[in-house]
């Protein structure tokens, strides 16, 4: 390759040396960019765009669905009459209302918003936070990816990544009475002598396999164990997991739910440097009486974003965090025969905000019966790409897979300009 | 007692008075629940000819006065509620009831139960007695008995009897068939030593539930053993185990005939030997289910016989070549009878048919509990394939539907999918002519949910409805619904319903002094054309799903009923009434109806109101909630564009939580809701206007109908920041024009979806239709040289930063190709 060719490229002579050290794999370095953590909100069931983030109050009844809607803090737009919390913090968040894939299954459409990958048959892709973990690896001790209540689903999963960038699962709701992270203390009957003498058998056990066996797997079995004596023996992650610290005033803000204690240890989690936190909440699977759905999760998950948002703000963590709130997918235009919706992949919404993303924005929009995106549609790739790049990572990056296979973090997505600051 | 006192204790009094008005004047039911929840009935079944003791447990189920069956033969009397969640009674059981399922409803004054079954065998009962779970431990049973058991988890039953050589020993279990859970069982004969003789899983007789027969090899001792396939179990894997000496023929042929013939069948399967018995079929039943008996002992379960309006055509061999083809100079339609005896057997038949006759070419195995899994091909007399099929509607049974093109000889072959044969493969080829068919049922009320609101509790003094769905094939016209069997003081509404529609509602009402009492409705749907000399008759369908099983719930087990179980009960306290329309909805437009709740004076509580169903193209919420206290509420409905032009009859029914739990249900009188054609319709022509400026959104208009007076347009959709007034129209108006101020603050762009609510005005109404929809508008910025302040220092450009394209893998590749060739 001639070097003169690279600036007609657009590559810089570091960035082709930098390649050349890479040989063919595409690299740029990740270093900490506007948002220094995420909290992914997941609603997994596919939750109505209708009836939340993009009513079409105008629209025919069947299609309207049975809630009004309420205007917000950005003018001229409205939100479902269910996320009346939300609507005043609207200033803060960007809604985009042109999200659009063609998965409508549960699993396909969950890996794509876990991803920015359409499912291959042939590939297992490392979710958003296990790319963030092996891009930027622990902070203060902590683990850098970790899922509330637990791993929400097995796209959530390192993929080709090592298993040591996979997430740390709580394996405990915050929001029950009893809640107590496991792993983080040691059993109740044993005490440290104890846990130390273990410890030891397990080296010399393990040193007797390192040197008849040399995998990947063992790496990642170490990792897994130091990890977890780091955990055990970290006051900060310790302190970081005990929502107990929390006055029981601002509990009552993100309201005494799963939603809202999920949420607040969310916030915990990332105040304390927790990269990447994702957290599942309620079933928005509405095929039938989706009035009803919406009552019962709706103003829970309603209280505590809004919450959320607003202590972000309070504590000057939301220029810092960057809160994404997505489904798998959306609903169907029409209201079905069981005054539900079905899976609706062709458009739908997420809310991102904070950590280098825009306030009181809309990001494209849906036709009048909110069947199709009419501008601006927002791809999965495009989504992550934004994303990433709002974290410092840039997408184009290739990460190597098994069979020294180098692939793009994310596949031809593009940043999304009009959204970021 | 000073007059002080007696002040005080006549207020006392008067307090104490009042006190005991309310006790006894106070209506009760907002204290009680509602229907019935019957959780379990046991035991399972009896005994014919015999009186049955029988515990129900559930809740709600005080004051339980009634067990109402659907099929004759069985009663019950001594219903003794012990309180509300268990309740005593002793089932009544004739010697002519029919062996096999009895379903039935508890009622209360409150409503019905859902259904459930109660199962009637030939043998008298005994109960299983713990422990039996091993061999050794079997427990001693006479022949001719049937168990009573449960299977706990990981449980396995074994049952001890005597046997001489030579005589019969037959098992049979209803276990999936009581209608629990998922319940799969296994049965096993063993010999002394423990060995099996024989075992049964599923049958194509009983389904997952397993029969069993063999001849007693020695005189000895033997044990049955009873498990569920998987070893699972629990308290409430209940059974019914028959163990005796009766017959247990599997398949009968033929497995049909003739209305009211007389013939003889052949029963086969039993260890025994097949034989033959000569029967006559009824006249007035879709088949015959035969317990066949041999010394007073009756198979506990029938054989089916299917009874058709057509002769049966019985193969002879050989027949498994065209050329040889069984052949009948008979027309169509004719029932073809067989069995494929052995692997790799064919049967051909050749038949006549007349040109455009429509028939359904039905082969009937599965259905006739033969192990055969059918495949059946139609050719031309010369031998020239028409079409075939394997399996249909879900099951292994086959079918084709057929125009025939020309009167002449055509030939079915059939056979089996995988080649095989033996005895018991028996067949029955059924030609159906394609009729018009059609029913109703009750739409579920939830997912995987058969059961709920598919009886109708009347409350005394009311009205209760019920919207019913459609089901129609070959048929596409209007009929009537007429009930039968109505109680006293009981009185249904149903409109007509026109050939276009799939849903209706029908509405029940009961006088005030209507007897507490329930009735078993056959709702009978008829279709009459005068013209055509149609006549066709439909009726009501429930398809009760009893028991689910992995993947996904699916139906294991189901029954179907023909009759709606209804029930005139307590009063509830609060009425509907839906009021009239003051003016009609049109094809895109919307309207609100007035639903009003007439409380009785002690009743607070939230209402929840729903539509029941809908004319074609209308689109209404679910529900409405009229807030507690309150009384009328507003139910929008909207009219698509290809709304059903004409008056179609609607009704809303309104529940509202009792405090015992359940819902309390009243339904509204009747409405017609008028749909009509819009008066008018209009288009947005796309105009641009700058930030800051006003401009004008010019509207074409046509009117279609003429009105009198001045309707209002009021256009909606406007970007933020901008606004516009509501404008005037009338008959004669072609263009119209709405003012629009666009603020400094709105964003420049394109917006879409702008739309007008127009409303004409109609007898002292409005009438709201929507239209102009897809208009555009866009907002532009001010031209830059307009900018005020323009003397200013110009703000430095801004450099833009180039997006740096990156390279592909594949354009890497392409790239380096591209070098190496340099």
């Amino acid at each position: 390759m001639h070097v003169g060719l690279v600036g007609g490229l657009g590559l810089t002579l570091a960035d082709f040396l930098r390649i050349k050290a890479h040989g063919a794999q595409k690299f740029y370095p990740s270093k900490e960019g506007k948002a220094k953590s995420v909290i992914h909100i997941y609603l997994p069931g596919g939750m109505a765009h209708q009836e939340s983030w993009d009513p079409k109050p105008y629209s025919p009844l069947e299609y309207r669905g049975p809630f009004k809607s309420i205007p917000t803090k950005i003018p001229g737009v409205h939100f479902s009459e269910i996320f009346k919390e939300s609507a005043k913090v609207a200033d803060k968040i960007t809604v985009c209302r042109s999200m659009t894939h063609g998965e409508a299954a549960h699993e396909r459409g969950t890996h794509n918003m876990f991803t920015g990958y359409r499912p291959s048959p042939a590939t297992s892709f490392p979710s958003m936070g296990s790319v963030v973990s092996h891009e930027f690896g622990s902070r203060k001790n902590l683990p850098p990816y970790v899922c509330i209540p637990k791993v929400p689903n097995e796209f959530a999963g390192s993929g080709y990544l090592s298993s040591s960038y996979g997430p740390f699962g709580l394996g405990s709701d915050p929001a029950s009475e009893n809640f107590k992270v496991r792993d983080l203390t040691l059993p109740d009957q044993i005490c440290d002598t104890r846990f130390s003498k273990r410890r030891s058998l397990l080296d010399t056990v393990d040193s007797h396999f390192r040197k008849i066996e040399n995998s990947d797997a063992l790496g990642a079995m170490d990792k897994f164990y130091n990890d977890a004596y780091s955990l055990i023996s970290s006051e900060e992650a310790r302190h970081a997991f005990d929502l107990s610290k929390e006055s029981d005033k601002l509990k009552e803000r993100y309201g005494k739910n799963e939603a809202g204690q999920r949420m607040l240890l969310s916030r915990r989690l990332v105040e304390s440097g927790v990269r990447f936190v994702s957290m599942t909440y309620g079933g928005w699977d509405m095929h039938q009486n989706i009035q009803a759905g919406f009552e019962k999760h709706g103003p829970n998950l309603d209280k505590a974003f809004a919450a959320l948002i607003s202590d972000l703000e309070d504590r000057g963590l939301l220029d810092s965090t960057l809160v994404m709130l997505s489904s798998e997918f959306g609903r169907t235009p029409k209201i079905n025969k069981d005054n539900g919706r079905d899976h609706y992949p062709k458009v739908f919404s997420v809310v991102l905000a904070g950590g280098g993303i825009t306030q009181g924005q809309v990001y494209g929009s849906s036709d009048a019966f909110a069947t199709a995106p009419e501008d601006n549609p927002l791809s999965v790739e495009d989504l992550a790409t934004t994303v990433y790049d709002r974290l410092g990572i840039v997408a184009d990056k290739e990460l190597m897979a098994p069979g020294d296979r180098p692939m793009e973090i994310v596949d031809g997505g593009k940043v999304i300009r009009d959204i970021c600051t | 007692m000073n007059a002080e006192n007696r002040i005080e204790g006549i207020i006392y009094l008067k307090v104490f008075i009042h006190f005991l008005f309310l006790l006894v004047f106070l209506p009760a039911y907002p204290l009680s629940g509602t229907e019935p929840l019957l959780q379990s009935l046991l035991p399972r079944g009896g005994q014919l000819g015999s009186e049955q003791q029988v515990v129900m447990n559930g809740n709600r189920l005080n004051k339980a006065c009634e067990v109402i069956f659907y099929k004759d033969g069985i009663s019950a009397k001594s219903i003794k509620a012990e309180d509300s969640k268990l309740v005593r009674a002793i089932f009544v059981i004739s010697p002519n009831a029919e062996i096999g399922q009895h379903e039935l409803r508890l009622r209360t004054p409150k409503g019905l139960s859902k259904l459930f079954t109660f199962w009637v065998g030939p043998f008298p009962n005994e109960e299983e007695v713990e422990p039996n779970s091993s061999v050794a431990e079997a427990q001693k049973v006479s022949l001719n008995h049937t168990v009573n058991g449960v299977v706990k988890n990981e449980d396995v039953d074994y049952f001890e009897i005597a046997a001489t050589m030579g005589q019969r020993i037959s098992a049979e279990i209803e276990a999936i068939r009581l209608s629990g859970v998922m319940f799969d069982p296994y049965l096993a004969i063993l010999d002394e030593r423990g060995f099996e003789l024989a075992s049964s899983d599923d049958t194509e007789l009983l389904l997952q539930d397993s029969t069993l027969s063999i001849i007693a090899p020695n005189d000895g001792v033997y044990r049955i053993e009873v498990r569920e396939s998987s070893y699972r179990g629990g308290d409430k894997f209940h059974y019914r185990l028959h163990i005796g000496s009766f017959p247990r023929p599997l398949v009968v042929f033929p497995a049909g005939g003739e209305k009211g013939e007389t013939r003889e069948f052949t029963f086969i399967g039993d260890p025994s030997g097949s034989f033959k018995k000569k029967l006559t079929l009824p006249d007035d039943r879709v088949s015959l289910d035969y317990c066949h008996s041999e010394n007073g002992l009756a198979s506990p379960s029938p054989n089916r016989i299917r009874v058709c309006d057509f002769p049966s055509i019985l193969e002879t061999e050989p027949n498994h070549t065209p050329k040889e083809a069984t052949k009948t100079s008979s027309i169509l339609p004719l029932a073809f009878n067989g069995v494929i005896e052995k692997d790799g057997d064919v049967d051909y038949f050749r038949f006549r048919a007349k040109k455009n006759d429509r028939f359904y070419i039905k082969a009937h195995a599965r259905r006739i509990s033969s192990p055969l899994d059918p495949v059946i091909n139609l050719y031309h007399g010369d031998g020239k394939h028409i079409r075939g099929n394997d399996d249909s509607s879900g099951g292994p049974d086959s079918l084709i539907t057929q125009t025939f093109p020309k009167d002449g000889e055509y030939i079915i072959r059939i056979t089996d999918h995988l080649g095989r044969g033996g005895p018991l493969h028996v067949y029955r080829i059924e030609t159906e002519r394609l009729t018009p068919e059609f029913s109703v049922s009750i739409p579920r009320f939830g997912n995987r949910d058969s059961q709920t609101r598919q009886m109708l509790p009347i409350a005394r003094g009311n009205r209760v409805a019920t919207g019913l769905n459609v089901t129609r094939k070959n048929f596409n016209g209007a009929f009537e619904i007429l009930a039968e069997n109505m109680p006293d003081g009981v009185t249904m509404s149903a409109p007509s319903v026109p050939g276009n529609f799939n849903s209706i509602p029908v509405v029940f009402e009961a006088t005030k002094d209507a007897p507490l009492s329930s009735s078993l409705l056959d709702l009978n749907l008829i279709h009459k054309d005068a013209e055509k000399n149609l006549s066709v008759k439909g009726s009501f369908k429930h398809r009760v799903e009893l028991v689910y099983g992995p993947p996904n719930n699916t139906p294991f087990y189901e029954t179907e009923m023909k009759s709606l179980a209804i029930a005139v009960v307590e009063p509830v306290p609060f009425k509907i009434k839906l009021h009239e329309p003051a003016c009609p909805i049109v094809r895109g437009g919307s309207q609100n109806l007035k639903v009003e709740v007439i409380r009785d004076a002690n009743f607070t509580s939230e209402v929840t109101v729903k539509i029941l169903s809908k004319p074609p193209g209308i689109g209404a919420r679910a529900s409405i909630k009229i807030p507690a206290k309150q009384s009328v509420g507003h139910y929008p409905l909207t009219a698509n564009g290809g709304a059903a032009i004409g008056s179609w009859r609607i009704a809303v029914q309104g529940e509202s939580t009792a405090k015992g739990g359940g819902q309390m249900l009243s339904a509204s009188n009747f409405i017609d809701l008028r749909i009509e054609e819009p008066y008018l319709s209009l288009k947005i022509n796309m105009t641009a206007i700058e930030r800051g400026k006003e401009g004008d959104m010019i509207c074409d208009l046509s009117i279609k109908r003429p009105f009198i007076g001045v309707g209002k347009l009021e256009l909606k959709g406007l970007p933020p920041f901008s606004k516009t007034a509501v404008i005037e129209f009338d008959s004669n108006s072609k263009q119209v024009s709405f003012p629009v101020q666009v603020g400094e603050k709105a964003r420049a762009g394109v917006t879409k979806n702008l739309f007008c609510f127009a409303r004409v005005p109609f007898e002292g109404n409005a009438i709201t239709h929507s239209v102009g929809q897809g208009g555009q508008i866009r907002l532009d910025n001010p031209p830059p040289g307009k900018k005020s302040g323009s003397s200013k220092k110009s703000e430095p450009v801004k450099k833009v930063q180039k997006e740096v394209k990156t390279l592909s893998r594949l354009e890497q590749l392409r790239l380096a190709a591209k070098e190496s060739i340099k």
